[in-house]
């Protein structure tokens, strides 16, 4: 699929940009009140700790504006129809609302896919929702299940995999850990480190900051604007956390199927 | 109406109450008690469940995914139930009337054929269309209209409800109004 690298507002608008081995994928601009550019590598896991800014970067990144109270507003929706690439390739996985009720998980799935006529090579988007089920590892029995009938973990695999089935340079997710219960922890870690070999940045926004700190390859530092390595962060921590997030990642390593 | 000798007059009777006014009324009723209630309630359910902005995150034009199609079901929905009134209403007439005399069924076809003109039949696909359409729009924009809460849910219906009653209502009176200037001038 061919990226478009079209800016269509003016220069001094914020960019993002994916960083590849072979050069560097502009995929357009921010939100009008984002003030940084954003540049990230392929296969990175950045983290945003810490309560309501990591949401809000989310927010601006995809043009929905400040989160105001609990609900979503969209002040950018003119900048948004300018830049239809750009959205195709971010992928969102939201909290825990936005399936939709009168489809089954797989029709939930499939359905960016079959609206933009999204394929990827040979695959169409029914096989790309299979392969996304997959890797999520949803029983197969459940595919055909509305979301109202299954469980609330069910629900939440559902929608990472619904974020990821464009094959979109980058992911967001918003707060992949909730509804997880801790044992399945390490079959999303799994998956996270699947994203990361599919080349693909994953943008992680969660309040369980071992997690973040288990999976993530940097944190993103709202204070200072800038990415610090996880040795970096832990520092500031103190050393208490550096041995308790070793024992947390090797933890989740060893319990995951094997990638 | 054989009493008085006006069995010639049902063919008339029968197009200017039941195809020109009844019909649409009765049907739009119908569809606003069945269809857009569900609707209404659909919509702000899934405003609730935010959807629609799952929708919108995933650059899904909701104009085109949820609304066009329940505005097309609902032109195409209240014609067909229009026309199945009418036949209905052209079936019970002729039983009424066969009542007390014996009234051929021909007799009573050809009646209706002869007081039809291709302008009923064209404001009577109009009206249809037009008042299903006003309908749905309420309905949708009621339902759209739901800020946050799921106690909203019933409230935005009942809106839609009235909201829809009275639209169909006053776009019935107010084609009615233009098909019978129209006719005025043409005389």
């Amino acid at each position: 699929m061919d990226w478009s690298e079209d800016v269509t507002v003016e220069p001094s608008s914020p960019t993002i940009a994916v960083r590849y081995p072979v050069g560097t994928t502009n995929l357009g601009t921010l939100g009008p009140e984002f003030n940084y550019n954003f540049d990230v590598y392929a296969g990175q896991i950045i983290g945003f700790l810490e309560g309501k800014n990591p949401t809000l970067l989310f927010r601006l990144i995809l043009g929905l504006g400040p989160l105001a109270s609990g609900s979503i507003e969209f002040p950018a929706l003119a900048s948004l129809r300018t830049q239809e690439n750009f959205y195709i390739n971010l992928g969102l996985a939201q909290r825990e609302k936005g399936l939709l009720s009168n489809l089954s998980l797989v029709e939930n799935i499939e359905l960016p896919a079959r609206y933009h006529n999204f394929t990827w090579g040979e695959l169409g988007p029914d096989e790309l929702a299979h392969k996304a089920l997959r890797e999520i590892m949803i029983p197969e029995e459940l595919w055909n299940g509305r979301p109202d009938h299954v469980a609330w973990e069910i629900r939440k695999r559902v929608l990472l995999a619904r974020g990821v089935v464009c094959c979109p340079k980058i992911v967001l997710l918003e707060d992949p850990t909730n509804m997880f219960p801790w044992e399945k922890l390490p079959d999303l870690f799994r998956w996270i480190k699947l994203q990361k070999q599919e080349q693909r940045t994953t943008l992680l926004c969660t309040e369980n900051i071992p997690f973040a700190l288990s999976v993530c390859d940097a944190i993103w530092n709202a204070e200072t604007q800038s990415l610090q390595t996880i040795d970096q962060y832990l520092d500031i921590k103190g050393p208490e956390w550096n041995t308790f997030v070793t024992q947390m990642r090797k933890q989740l390593e060893n319990s995951c199927v094997s990638i | 109406m054989s009493f008085v000798g006006g069995n010639d007059s049902l063919g008339q009777i029968v197009v200017v109450v039941l195809i020109r006014e009844l019909a649409p009324l009765m049907s739009s009723l119908v569809l606003i008690a069945r269809s857009a209630t569900a609707v209404a309630s659909e919509l702000a359910t899934m405003k609730v469940q935010q959807e629609i902005e799952a929708l919108l995150a995933m650059r899904v034009n909701v104009k085109q995914y949820l609304l066009g199609p329940r505005l097309l079901a609902a032109t195409l929905s209240i014609f067909c139930m229009a026309t199945f009134f009418v036949m209905a209403g052209i079936v019970g007439a002729w039983f009424g009337c066969n009542f007390w005399n014996y009234y051929p069924l021909f007799q009573f076809l050809n009646s209706i054929s002869l007081s039809l003109a291709p302008a009923d039949i064209f404001f009577f696909i109009a009206k249809t269309c037009l008042i299903g359409q006003g309908i749905f729009m309420v309905a949708i924009k009621s339902g759209m209209s739901l800020k946050k809460a799921p106690f909203e849910v019933p409230i935005v219906t009942n809106k839609a409800v009235v909201d829809a009653l009275f639209v169909a209502i006053a776009m019935q009176i107010f084609i009615s109004g233009i098909f019978y200037l129209w006719i005025g001038v043409k005389m």
